[in-house]
């Protein structure tokens, strides 16, 4: 019998499964940093893993609590800057931006900057970018990991980090660089991608024992359906066992869910 | 006047930059400057039916009326009038104003290589004035300079202006002493993992503080600007993105291959504070692990504070002059405060206080509990010293070094 997990365990674990070996990738914290570790032992042994502030190609002891914390770089093979990050990311050597998100649209735009129609007012204040619209501009592919309801999947109040937009041609009608853009979106419920025409979110593959209904119950917006929609792949007990004693030791982020 | 249809209004914020406008044909342009704004730039041929400016530095108004009436199209760019400079009026006061900044570094006393070594109560009353601009070193909870940021609280700073750049409990000091009314966001109010702050949430939602948006790689950017001594650098982040009409930013053309930036302007912070591992007397400093943008932020700063874990000879400096990365040209102050990234964390040193850090979150849910709270850990403390006494000493310090260190974890 399969042991049984959790939706974080859940989202990490599939998202994992999307991250090339050889590439490199820029993660946040959390879940994302959580995905390409497990990436790393599972999949990608040669995944190189990078945080904004500076740490690159960490051997990682444990989950880092910030994106800038000592463990970021801990057994790494550099640890320097910011600009340094970025400026590779503006270069385009980096292949990766794994990110999450507050409020997620069709197009596949974030809002991590406020809840409401005021900016001067918000009804909730939030984070801001921090790197999150760096890294999505930049990065040649970018993987969004969130949970799935209808307070999230909605219209977004305000534009942080840039999916594609309006749709198919707008980020290079903004001038961002060519060739961009989020690449998969990994929710508890199903794994979407984003169409060739519209740029629109389509769902490929739903997650065991999740229906087509509950998707759109938990869905603000309309979505796309692949023709050779998928069962997302079971998670398997390999999975969980790194997850939980390798990557997560501590709980840091599967025990919050 | 009232504007009517087709009439196009502009109000530049101070400083903004760069912005051609091309008023419709038939109509009025309108422009109402910030009172301590001073106009840089007219220039164009006119076409709109009038031009109405009103606000501003009046010292300037005879200086651009002339160019303005045979504009067509105007350029603008406010800058502040340093001579008008009131803190209210300095909401993104920092002009980059290159010229400027290099005449301030150069008659810059500190230059000097000579003895800064001072107190945390001296450097901040010294250096840092109400309504001044400050930027902080590290990243929200590593390699912060808590000590500075608690005496800034104690002596109750007001109405400064902060760059928001992963401003994290650094930010929560400050806003928990209402001490910053305006702020370049690039991420403040959460903590990261550790969930968000109600203190820090409330001073925006209310109105208390003013934003600007901005990237984390946008201030970076802007640190590294005026670093270089430029006043601006195209960059190809939040394009696209609503975070464009919140900030001072313009759209510009590569004038060799036509590739759309977005420049951002330099800033030049008021007071720098960066916590080190090691200082000379002189501010010579040295950092062990991520720079994360230090680098940049020391050399934008006009007032730098440093302080360090450790006051080191000159001579260990020496040793290893590739290891420094901030020189003594661009210290005005170095305090030495050992734990003084505590409860964040400092490389190779000690490990953040994640209790402490959730502590604080969970007393900003109650007033009276918070303010019990700051009146324990802030102002009723003399110093970094007696902090670290109230939230466990020596013993809890001990721990923090050992989570630091991985390779010690289960051996005994």
């Amino acid at each position: 019998m399969r042991q049984p997990y959790n939706r974080m365990e859940m989202m990490i674990s599939v998202a994992s499964r999307f991250l090339e070996d050889n590439s490199i990738v820029v993660v946040g914290t959390g879940a994302p940093c959580a995905a390409a570790m497990l990436a790393q032992v599972l999949y990608a042994p040669g995944l190189t893993i990078m945080f904004e502030a500076g740490g690159v190609g960490p051997i990682l002891p444990a989950m880092p609590v910030s994106v800038g914390d000592s463990r970021t770089f801990y057994r790494g093979l550099m640890a320097c800057s910011m600009p340094e990050i970025f400026e590779a990311c503006q270069r385009g050597i980096v292949d990766y931006a794994f990110i999450g998100g507050a409020q997620i649209d069709q197009y596949g735009n974030v809002n991590s900057t406020m809840i409401g129609d005021d900016y001067d007012r918000p009804d909730v204040r939030l984070p801001g970018s921090g790197g999150a619209n760096d890294l999505a501009s930049l990065c040649w592919q970018t993987l969004i990991i969130t949970p799935q309801d209808t307070r999230r999947f909605t219209e977004v109040d305000f534009l942080t980090t840039p999916g594609y937009l309006s749709g198919a041609g707008a980020r290079e009608e903004a001038g961002l660089p060519p060739g961009c853009g989020p690449y998969k979106v990994i929710t508890d419920l199903c794994v979407l991608g984003f169409d060739d025409t519209e740029k629109r979110m389509k769902v490929e593959s739903i997650h065991q024992g999740v229906t087509r209904d509950i998707v759109d119950e938990n869905t603000g917006f309309p979505l796309l359906w692949d023709d050779d929609l998928a069962m997302t792949p079971a998670i398997a007990d390999e999975e969980l066992q790194v997850l939980r004693e390798q990557v997560d030791p501590y709980g840091v982020v599967i025990g919050r869910s | 006047m009232k504007p009517g249809p087709g009439d196009l209004q502009y109000s530049p914020r101070c400083p903004s930059t760069l912005r051609q406008i091309c008023p419709q044909r038939a109509g009025r342009l309108m422009i109402h400057f910030a009172p301590a704004c001073r106009i840089a730039l007219f220039i164009g041929i006119r076409s709109a039916e009038s031009i109405e400016v009103t606000g501003g530095s009046t010292a300037f108004h005879a200086n651009y009326s002339d160019i303005v009436e045979a504009a067509d199209y105007l350029k603008v760019v406010a800058f502040l009038d340093r001579s008008r400079h009131s803190p209210r009026d300095g909401h993104l006061a920092n002009a980059p104003d290159v010229d400027e900044a290099r005449d301030f570094f150069r008659q810059k006393q500190s230059a000097q290589m000579k003895s800064k070594v001072t107190t945390v109560k001296d450097a901040v009353s010294e250096y840092i004035d109400d309504g001044n601009y400050i930027a902080v070193g590290g990243f929200g909870t590593n390699r912060i300079p808590t000590a500075v940021l608690h005496e800034i609280v104690r002596q109750r700073k007001t109405r400064l202006g902060l760059a928001g750049h992963t401003s994290t409990h650094d930010f929560q000091i400050l806003a928990s002493g209402s001490c910053v009314d305006r702020c370049d966001i690039a991420y403040v109010v959460g903590l990261e993992a550790r969930g968000l702050s109600r203190i820090a949430r409330e001073a925006f939602e209310s109105g208390d503080i003013e934003a600007t948006e901005w990237t984390n790689a946008a201030l970076a950017w802007r640190y590294k600007a005026a670093a270089m001594g430029v006043s601006f650098l195209p960059i190809r982040t939040m394009l696209g993105s609503d975070t464009v009409h919140h900030s001072t930013v313009e759209e510009i053309s590569c004038p060799f291959t036509g590739t759309t930036y977005l420049a951002v302007p330099a800033l030049f912070p008021d007071v720098g504070i960066i916590h080190v591992h090691r200082s000379d007397i002189y501010g010579n400093c040295q950092v062990d692990g991520i720079m994360i943008s230090d680098y940049d932020l020391a050399r934008a700063s006009r007032q730098l504070i440093i302080t360090t874990e450790q006051i080191v000879s000159n001579e260990i400096i020496r040793r290893r002059p590739d290891q420094t990365i901030i020189p003594h040209y661009v210290v005005d102050a170095v305090i030495e405060v050992p734990y003084g990234s505590y409860p964040g964390n400092m490389p190779y040193l000690y490990y953040s206080d994640e209790d402490h850090l959730r502590k604080w979150l969970d007393a900003e849910r109650d007033p009276d509990t918070f303010a019990h709270f700051l009146d324990t850990h802030i102002y009723s403390a003399a110093d970094h010293w007696d902090y670290l006494d109230t939230v466990g000493g020596t013993k809890l310090l001990d721990e923090l070094r050992k989570l630091e260190h991985p390779e010690s974890w289960g051996v005994n």
